[in-house]
């Protein structure tokens, strides 16, 4: 069970927090290969190409900034939701929003949860550890 | 009774009216004063007549009577004896003194009214000739005493003596009815005199009983006429004056000078009336109607148009300074919201670089490992605290420009749930006592706002205090429509001239570098409170404790509907 491999995307336009993602995987030896997209746009297009060329690469996992250029993470997740291949996609937001707003939002569109990112190094491995241990936990259709 | 003569009279000014009355008196008196002249005049002259002609007459007559019967007595005595004095007397009578009587007698009687008397006279002085020749012939007879002892002499002269007698007889009855006559007249005379003052004073009686008639007729027709009419006119202008009635009603329909005051009178009224009006139309905030000028001197008039032009102008500026607070409050308004969004927006924004600087900080630190010693690392958890501060600072703005009065879900919230609420959140520890009272009020508002603002005033009053038993107190007030609540510690107290810089934001009154100390809590507390329209204060002195005041609409019934 634990070597079935699955694909996570990153949707996140902050290279810094790209990295911090990358050094967290590292630390945590998450070996799930890691997709990057700097958008909403990108993402949805790398996940239909992915998704009509090699659908057993299709990340089931995404992690989704809110505050983005070109399309923000709301908005990629109303696009998601309507999409028929994707909408069954779990989402986690992880974003320095703070705002109800955005939390009832991300919500009304069934994230997996949302998490705000700490400031210190050491708790966002302790999250990402967590978030690991979850979707290892999880089973996934094939 | 006299409605009829008045209706006439009311045809005629009063000024025609009173000069005809006075003509009448005049013409009255004047009658009157010539009646009694001439009457005057004609008893005076009945007067005059008896003093000058009837008296003398009289007299006369009697004086020429007496000389009569003289001569008869003297001629009487010297017939029968000597008297040389007699006999001189009675010569000097017969030659001069009779004829002067008589003439006088018949002179004064020349009236037609003595023509009776006159004739008398001739008549009597034709008798008494012949008396007197006799009279004589006893004077030639007997001339000295020698003569009065002759006894044929004697004989003779008393004869004669008797013949005169036998004429005087008659003679002497003329005498007295003529004498009759003459008093007759005379009364007859004296009782025309009489007759006529007579008159006169009837007349006077008359003419005053006239003057009082027609003194109190003119009195009563004035009265009625003219004071009565007045008295109404001014007991009307009266309640005109003291604004009770607006309208001048007269029954009185008159032509004469009274009319022409009513007319004026109720010219006043209607002036009053429109004017009035205008006024009130003008007082609903009509500025457009027209104020009619009575002259081109109508200073009421020119009044009104002055004060509705005044008013005009005021509403204009007042409307114009309305629109201009409407602009600038929407404007504010506006301006608030842009302000907070920007603060929302900049903090949100300045975060994720934020953020990349501690994560590279971390790993700068993790790739030198124990290669980094010394002051250096040091500055490196400077840094990182320095940044943390900044995440916190942002957060509190993030709060800041967030927080106010949420317009949804206002309702009624017992206050002491609230109060359970926040310190279950709190959760303060065991050495601090909080009192509060067992019944506290029901406020209306957001139960987040609210919680939110006693969240800030009990943690602040717990967070500043270092003494071993800290207390917290909380009590409240009813304050007209508001409740005012009050949350007293024991802690070290606020110098009065920091009282109103502790609401501002991040003003704190502790050192910078203390992340659990923002001061962010009381300016969010105080803008939330300012929204529903309450005011925050304190009463506080250095080393004495503090107690917070703010004040939160009571559950008002209005509010609910």
């Amino acid at each position: 069970m634990n070597e079935k491999i699955i694909n996570i995307l990153l949707i996140e336009d902050d290279e810094v927090d790209v990295m911090n993602v990358k050094r967290a995987f590292k630390k945590n030896n998450i070996t799930n290969p890691l997709v990057v997209a700097n958008n909403g746009l990108d993402a949805l297009l790398y996940l239909r190409k992915t998704q009509h060329e090699k659908p057993s690469e299709l990340p089931r996992i995404i992690l989704l900034d809110l505050n983005m250029p070109k399309m923000g993470g709301i908005e990629f997740l109303k696009e998601l939701r309507h999409d028929e291949h994707l909408k069954n996609l779990s989402v986690f937001i992880m974003t320095t929003s703070n705002e109800d707003r955005d939390k009832i939002d991300a919500y009304n569109l069934n994230v997996a949860g949302y998490i705000l990112k700490p400031l210190s190094m050491d708790r966002f491995i302790e999250a990402v550890s967590t978030l690991n241990n979850y979707w290892k936990l999880c089973e996934f259709p094939d | 009774m006299f409605k009829g003569i008045f209706n006439r009279l009311y045809r005629i000014n009063i000024g025609t009216r009173t000069a005809f009355s006075f003509l009448a008196v005049v013409i009255v008196s004047l009658f009157f004063s010539v009646a009694a002249l001439l009457l005057l005049e004609y008893s005076k002259k009945i007067d005059t007549k008896i003093s000058d002609k009837y008296r003398p007459v009289i007299s006369a007559l009697k004086d020429y009577q007496s000389q009569i019967e003289t001569t008869i007595l003297l001629s009487s005595d010297i017939s029968s004896q000597y008297n040389e004095k007699k006999r001189r007397v009675l010569t000097k009578q017969l030659d001069r003194t009779y004829n002067e009587k008589k003439l006088t007698v018949i002179g004064m009687s020349q009236e037609a009214s003595m023509e009776g008397i006159r004739l008398n006279v001739i008549e009597i002085d034709g008798k008494f000739q012949k008396i007197m020749e006799k009279e004589r012939a006893i004077l030639a007879l007997m001339k000295g005493p020698e003569d009065y002892n002759d006894k044929e002499k004697l004989r003779v002269s008393r004869l004669i003596n008797d013949e005169i007698e036998i004429l005087n007889n008659p003679l002497s009855a003329k005498l007295e009815e003529t004498s009759m006559e003459a008093i007759y007249i005379f009364r007859k005379l004296e009782a025309q005199k009489y007759a006529s003052y007579r008159t006169l004073s009837y007349l006077l009686v008359v003419m005053i009983v006239i003057i009082i008639v027609v003194s109190i007729f003119s009195i009563y027709i004035t009265q009625e006429t003219i004071i009565k009419p007045i008295k109404e006119i001014s007991g009307i202008l009266d309640e005109l004056s003291e604004g009770k009635v607006l309208t001048f009603q007269s029954e009185v329909y008159r032509n004469d000078e009274i009319g022409t005051m009513i007319e004026s009178a109720k010219k006043v009224a209607a002036g009053f009336k429109t004017k009035t009006e205008v006024a009130n139309a003008i007082g609903k905030g009509n500025y457009l109607i027209n104020v009619p000028l009575l002259s081109k001197s109508d200073k009421l008039g020119k009044a009104l148009v002055e004060m509705r032009n005044n008013l005009q102008k005021a509403k204009e500026t007042e409307e114009k300074s309305r629109l201009e607070l409407q602009e600038y409050t929407a404007i504010l308004e506006k301006k608030n919201q842009e302000l907070d969004q920007f603060a929302y927006v900049a903090s949100h924004d300045l975060k994720s670089p934020l953020r990349g600087i501690h994560n590279l900080t971390d790993w700068i630190q993790e790739e030198l490992g124990d290669n980094l010693q010394g002051a250096s690392l040091g500055y490196f958890n400077m840094l990182k605290g320095r940044v943390q501060r900044m995440e916190s600072l942002i957060n509190a703005l993030l709060k800041y420009a967030r927080s106010g009065k949420t317009l949804t879900e206002q309702r009624i919230l017992p206050s002491k749930d609230s109060i359970i609420h926040v310190l279950k959140r709190i959760n303060p520890p065991n050495n601090i006592a909080i009192y509060f009272e067992e019944t506290l009020p029901t406020v209306f508002g957001n139960k987040k706002d609210f919680e939110t603002v006693l969240y800030a005033f009990i943690t602040n009053a717990i967070k500043h205090n270092e003494k071993a038993d800290r207390i917290v107190n909380i009590t409240f007030k009813e304050q007209g429509s508001e409740i005012a609540f009050c949350i007293t510690d024991n802690g070290p107290g606020i110098e009065q001239e920091y009282h109103q810089k502790i609401f501002g934001i991040f003003q704190t009154l502790n050192r910078k570098d203390e992340v659990e100390n923002l001061g962010a809590g009381l300016a969010i507390a105080r803008k939330i409170i300012v929204e529903y329209g309450g005011s925050i204060w304190l009463e506080s002195e250095l080393g004495k404790g503090a107690s917070f005041y703010f004040t939160w609409p009571k559950d008002n019934v209005t509010k609910l509907v």
